[in-house]
């Protein structure tokens, strides 16, 4: 009996583990805001792909502060760009402003705020393991643009000398919490 | 005890068999969706807040809980295609939000059994599982329960449909969501010119468009089409909102490590515009939900 409850349960996790693969929204469901931040129904995970762009256009409020946060795969190994563009609600591109712009992890910046797009760190004064964050505060509702640039992996050589590049697809997901403008 | 053994193999490998053909589903669909990326190289996700999200607005001294403007839960049953139906689900949705941002603990049940209802006829009952069937029976007064009861079931739907790649019918009750929440709004605001309720009406024109764009990047889908072009009448409109320059940064004290955006231009509306948006939304409303 002990023996078919054991081969049961391997099934049982083998199954989960199969299905759970491109599962991005578990990315999501996994995440707790804490208070006074609430998770936004912004926030959003997708399946993506190395040497593909992709583009989350996001309504912002007037009368909330909101807190962007960035995952990704580990497969994707941090290769990724980061821009969030201040689309500024006129049809004039030319008054687009680029107010985050994140080229990816770079070993030598060594996580610090502001340059590290997604790997956590230790908070130096709490001695708590962080998360990068960004808090955005909008003076009048406006669209951002966060253009997320996967980009491709190293070119490699196959058995037969020629150069190749592996795609790589795995999820990233723009978490984004809100909470009331602190004056109203 | 060999008989058992049998029966355990054949059933671990019925699973097996059952989760490679949901993986497979799963691989293709994302590779579906990896496919359109092939084609137009940047991909575009036009995002679309909840209606408990937007319902921000119930904290404006102006509005108030009228118990006459929600869709009345008997026309469930009149809804007897999908996109009537899905469209209705994001109507109800909105109306459990207002039901829950004013803390109306039976009418937020009420709705909540009508979402449930719903969301049977557009293969989405898997959503109330157990733990939030019993959440709903045990709901208390508090309004802050009811409005998380009401966030955490529209969250739920949402991925949902985005685990499964059912973005068409995400995008028509994303549409159907804010059109209820607009029509309740704009039926509660009267206008007036520098009134903080009429402005968020005013700044919905970016909600709008991007749930607009959203729509058109899915218009093969007929259901969806059908919805795009009665809300190009709704585009016709927010066209003509006015941006204005303005330019009051300083006025506005934040922490040094936050950044500020959208201090450069504010959405105008006036007041023939206003009505004209009032008029439209109910019209599209009363379309939508069989009200007439």
């Amino acid at each position: 009996m002990k023996k078919i409850l054991w081969l049961l349960s391997i099934i049982f996790l083998l199954t989960k583990l199969s299905y759970s693969q491109l599962n991005c929204s578990n990315f999501l469901s996994t995440r707790k805001a804490e208070p006074p931040y609430k998770m936004s129904s912004l926030s959003k995970s997708a399946v993506s792909v190395s040497g593909h762009t992709y583009k989350y256009e996001v309504p912002l409020s007037a009368d909330k502060e909101y807190r962007f946060l960035f995952y990704a795969s580990p497969a994707f190994n941090n290769n990724i760009h980061f821009k969030i563009i201040d689309k500024n609600a006129t049809p004039d591109p030319s008054d687009d402003k680029v107010i985050l712009d994140l080229p990816g992890e770079n070993p030598e910046t060594n996580n610090a705020r502001g340059t590290a797009t997604l790997a956590s760190y230790t908070d130096a004064k709490t001695g708590e393991e962080v998360h990068p964050y960004f808090d955005i505060v909008p003076q009048h509702a406006t669209q951002l643009e966060v253009i997320i640039e996967v980009k491709e992996a190293p070119p490699q050589k196959d058995e037969f000398g020629n150069t190749y590049s592996e795609v790589v697809k795995g999820c990233i997901a723009v978490i984004i919490l809100e909470k009331p403008m602190e004056s109203f | 005890m060999r008989k058992s053994y049998l029966i355990l193999i054949f059933f671990s490998f019925s699973l097996l068999i059952f989760s490679c053909k949901k993986e497979k589903k799963t691989e293709q669909k994302a590779s579906q969706a990896i496919e359109q990326n092939d084609t137009s190289e940047v991909e575009i996700f036009y995002l679309v807040p909840s209606p408990d999200d937007i319902f921000g607005f119930a904290s404006s001294s102006d509005l108030y809980f009228n118990p006459s403007l929600p869709n009345p839960p008997e026309n469930v049953d009149k809804y007897n295609n999908t996109k009537l139906q899905e469209l209705n689900f994001g109507v109800y949705s909105a109306d459990l939000a207002y039901c829950a941002a004013f803390g109306k603990k039976e009418e937020t049940k009420l709705y909540l059994n009508v979402v449930k209802q719903l969301s049977e006829k557009i293969g989405l009952a898997e959503v109330f599982n157990e733990s939030l069937i019993s959440r709903i029976n045990n709901l208390g007064s508090n309004k802050d329960s009811l409005i998380a009861i009401s966030n955490d079931t529209y969250f739920d739907i949402i991925r949902y449909l985005e685990k499964y790649n059912r973005i068409n019918s995400l995008a028509i009750i994303a549409a159907g969501g804010w059109l209820e929440t607009m029509y309740l709004v704009i039926n509660l605001a009267s206008y007036s010119e520098n009134n903080p309720t009429i402005q968020k009406i005013a700044d919905q024109k970016i909600i709008f468009n991007n749930l607009y764009r959203f729509l058109q990047q899915n218009t093969s889908d007929p259901n969806v089409k059908a919805v795009f072009d009665e809300y190009t009448k709704l585009k016709a409109i927010f066209d003509e909102f006015e941006l204005v320059k303005v330019d009051d940064k300083h006025n506005m004290s934040v922490d040094g490590d936050k950044i500020i955006v959208g201090s450069s231009v504010k959405i105008v509306i006036n007041k023939e515009q206003f009505i004209k948006l009032h008029n439209v939304i109910n019209e599209i409303r009363a379309d939508f939900t069989l009200n007439k």
